[in-house]
């Protein structure tokens, strides 16, 4: 492959000037086509921890009644976290409503007002940091993508659990770091070590990153509901749930 | 042909896939070997700690016989490393009287013992129940009891130490919590003369002080040049001998400049003198490692001035056999050149390094003396190494 | 050939420190990490002759900042989940608790601390976490454990927690095994699979969860 990249450049020498740029054009342009991106994904901050309930159990939260209050932040889509979110715990059971918390709005009228929410969770979402390499970037333009650039993120999630009278049950900070690399040179060498050596669960190219992300939050936040059912039990001695009849009498 | 060596680049790789579940269990078994070590240095760092914190605040006010009733280590470790550990706390305690502590052997402390009485029959520790040991007799005057837990919570390893009475009500005298983290190196102190965590941190940064900014090197290169295409003269290799001094931008000495002096000589054959400037930036890293070697990018210029035989070969026609051999000494060839440097150098503890540097001459192009080892966007002539030594 | 050369020369500049070690880590490197993300200054402070001291860059005017990472010393397969979880966290639960138990007690009373965890290990841990930092905080702190008799221990294990915690309270000051000036404090969980500690106070006879 290198072989014939470099008899190209050679024969490119020969052609008339005009056809030589059109020639070099579109070779650039497909490298540019080829390249692809590799993310890495870092947990930072207690999303390397393990956790001990399975989020893929159905049984985990039936009969819990959750509402997600997702804030949004510059680089967070807080509609996709909250949906996400809605996604995994109604797996595992539960009957979860959402909200996006928009500052200076007005509070949304609850769709479901006959059925109170047992537990709030609110994930304030965070850009803690981004920074990328202008000099890499330039490198990466002038190189057709041959040079890697490189882009990176940290994010922070502050997660609280309250009951339906706003005590906090439990609370947890996640933070994550992505570094992306764009470029046909390290997308290549990574495509071929994903294909030939990598299990799945390693792999870096493709939405393997994310994937990982997910699972991660996903389970600490299931995790952390237990935890905070498991203390509401406690701090109510031990008296079983108020069921959801019960809290249609009392809905605000 | 390239479809073959294709095949010969992937086959291997192919073959890597295969052992794919060993290769992550073999990383891991590293990580753990690593992590073990660092384990056991850290922890004995923190008994350091815990012994120079007492011989500054004794626990007692007199040496008290003290029985090191029970050392646990990390949940999922094994007992050589209580053991290594307890071995060390003996000599630390036994080293520093300052501490008070007069540590006593009580097999019946630790030992399992059953005591009957009017409250029911018991089955403890012997340090659980000192009324028992006090009755049978077998406290070997233990007055307390000494315990220390280690434990791993993420990336910090914890002691907690405390001191017990050894009599009904098992009051805890002392309690000690101390911390340390993959991190923080260990640092390996002398059980004989402990000292704080800021006594030697100020003799490490003394120690980085006494770097020092500028340093002084001397270096011994050996500079070739590229033969000429259709010519039959090839030049010697110019051995040279460089002096300068070198100045680190920062205290991590991430960039540096040096200006150096150079001189060669060859008998019957040149005398040189050159002169270069160079400014080098470190790759691994953003400041230079006392553990690892550091590798330096370096750009520079000069000019350098040779007389003599080998003067010939920067000359635009090949030489002929008279030239080289009837060199009137009155009127030897002499030039001078300019030339750019670009390198490697891979320099241990900013005290010796190795180089490798490729330089070029604007002004030789229309020689047939002088070929091109690599034409990049100059046409790099001379291919040169170094041994440096800095003072 | 020249321009593969340019494009190795652009590489060879590339590679001049602006590589992140995370590229090549493993993924069980890099979930092995504990990171902190720190000023430049705060960094040389901690990590001198690793982390330079302010440069260029700072005094011009920007903030360059520094990323710290740990290495965690067990990786988290090599423990129970549910013990890893409680074991990273032990000294942030088990002071939060210390410090809520002890604003609720008397100063002057003697306190007597146990875990109830379902490893022997883990429990012990926790145990000993609580007395050192107790005792550390300047309260008395026993190391004795008290203990029931073992008819009575056998009727409170087969009660569910609701109701074993507050009867062993009360039966420990009824048989005298704690006295009218000694707490006792127990950590445990309830639920096999939290992995956040509970803690109850026993005061004169009186079983109270703590917040």
């Amino acid at each position: 492959m290198v072989g014939s990249a470099l008899e190209v450049f050679g024969r490119v020498e020969a052609l008339d000037p005009a056809m030589r740029r059109l020639r070099r054009g579109g070779i650039g342009l497909a490298l540019v086509a080829l390249s692809g991106c590799v993310t890495f994904y870092q947990p930072q901050l207690a999303l390397q921890r393990p956790v001990a309930v399975d989020p893929q159990q159905p049984t985990n939260f039936t009969a819990t009644r959750v509402l997600v209050r997702c804030h949004p932040a510059e680089g967070v889509e807080a509609d996709v976290l909250c949906r996400n979110v809605r996604s995994s715990l109604s797996k595992q059971g539960a009957k979860v409503t959402t909200e996006i918390v928009r500052p200076n709005a007005r509070a949304p009228e609850s769709k479901e007002a006959t059925e109170a929410p047992q537990y709030v969770i609110d994930i304030t979402s965070k850009l803690l940091d981004h920074s990328e390499n202008f000099l890499l970037n330039v490198l990466f333009a002038v190189s057709f993508t041959l040079v890697p650039s490189w882009e990176e993120w940290t994010f922070s999630q502050d997660v609280r659990v309250r009951d339906a009278t706003g005590f906090v049950l439990a609370q947890q900070s996640f933070q994550e770091r992505f570094v992306e690399t764009v470029g046909l040179g390290i997308w290549g060498i990574n495509a071929i070590v994903d294909l030939l050596i990598r299990p799945k669960d390693e792999q870096v190219t493709g939405d393997g990153a994310k994937a990982e992300f997910t699972r991660d939050l996903h389970a600490h936040l299931a995790q952390l509901l237990h935890n905070a059912r498991v203390r509401a039990r406690v701090m109510n001695s031990f008296e079983p749930e108020p069921s959801a009849e019960a809290a249609k009498g009392t809905a605000p | 042909m390239r479809a073959l060596a294709f095949l010969c680049v992937l086959a291997p790789l192919a073959a890597l896939a295969d052992e794919q579940p060993d290769l992550a269990e073999r990383q891991a078994e590293l990580l753990r070997a690593e992590i073990a070590n660092q384990i056991q240095l850290q922890a004995a760092e923190l008994l350091d700690e815990l012994v120079l914190g007492w011989t500054k605040e004794p626990p007692f006010e007199t040496a008290s016989p003290t029985v090191l009733a029970g050392l646990s280590v990390p949940v999922s470790l094994g007992t050589g490393l209580e053991a290594y550990l307890e071995n060390h706390f003996a000599g630390l305690v036994v080293k520093n009287p300052g501490a008070r502590v007069q540590l006593v052997h009580c097999p019946a402390c630790s030992a399992w013992v059953v005591h009957s009485g009017a409250k029911g029959t018991v089955v403890s520790r012997g340090f659980d129940d000192p009324e028992a040991l006090a009755q049978a007799g077998v406290t070997s005057g233990a007055k307390h009891a000494v315990f220390l837990d280690f434990e791993t919570e993420g990336a910090s390893l914890v002691l907690r130490a405390r001191i017990t009475t050894l009599d009904a009500s098992l009051k805890i005298v002392a309690a000690k919590t101390l911390t340390t983290s993959t991190a923080v190196p260990a640092l390996l102190r002398d059980n004989e003369r402990l000292k704080s965590v800021a006594e030697t941190r100020k003799e490490y940064l003394e120690v980085l002080g006494g770097r020092g900014l500028l340093v002084f090197p001397v270096r011994v290169a050996v500079r070739t040049f590229a033969p000429g295409f259709n010519s039959t003269a090839i030049s010697t290799p110019f051995l040279w001998v460089m002096g300068g001094a070198e100045a680190a931008f920062s205290q991590g000495r991430a960039w540096t400049a040096s200006l150096n002096l150079g001189f060669t000589w060859l008998p019957s054959a040149h005398v040189g003198v050159m002169a270069q400037g160079r400014v080098s930036r470190l790759l691994t890293g953003s400041s230079t490692s006392l553990t690892w070697p550091d590798l330096y990018l370096f750009v520079g210029g000069g000019v350098f001035f040779v007389q003599g035989r080998s003067a010939l070969i920067f000359r635009e026609s090949t030489p002929t056999i008279d030239e080289i051999l009837n060199i009137n000494q009155n009127n030897e060839p002499r030039t001078t050149l300019g030339m750019f440097t670009t390198g490697l150098e891979l320099r241990v503890k900013n005290r010796i390094g190795i180089g490798a540097y490729l330089e070029t001459y604007p002004s030789v192009t229309n020689t047939d003396n002088i070929g091109t080892y690599l034409q990049l966007i100059f046409n790099f002539q001379s291919f040169g190494v170094e041994v440096s030594f800095c003072f | 050939m020249r321009t593969a050369g340019v494009i190795m020369v652009l590489l060879g500049g590339s590679c001049a420190g602006v590589f992140d070690p995370i590229l090549f880590q493993s993924k069980t490197e890099r979930r092995n990490m504990d990171c902190l993300r720190l000023s430049q200054e705060e960094g040389a402070e901690r990590y001198p002759g690793q982390i330079p001291p302010k440069g260029g860059r700072a005094l011009a005017g920007f903030q360059p900042d520094v990323m710290a990472c740990s290495t965690r010393y067990l990786q988290p397969a090599d423990r129970n989940a549910r013990d890893e979880a409680i074991l990273s966290t032990l000294s942030l639960q088990v002071t939060e608790l210390v410090e809520s138990a002890g604003a609720l007690a008397p100063r002057s009373a003697r306190w007597h601390v146990d875990a109830f965890y379902p490893s022997l290990a883990v429990a012990q841990k926790i145990a000993v976490t609580a007395r050192t930092t107790l005792a550390e905080r300047g309260f008395s702190v026993s190391d004795r454990v008290p203990t029931l008799a073992a008819g009575d221990v056998a009727v409170l294990a087969s009660l569910p927690p609701s109701e074993a915690y507050r009867t062993a309270c009360a039966r420990s000051f009824e048989t005298k095994v704690l006295g009218p000036d000694e707490l006792f404090l127990g950590l445990m969980i309830v639920d096999a699979r939290e992995t956040r500690l509970h803690a109850g106070l026993c005061e004169g006879g009186v079983w109270r969860w703590l917040p």
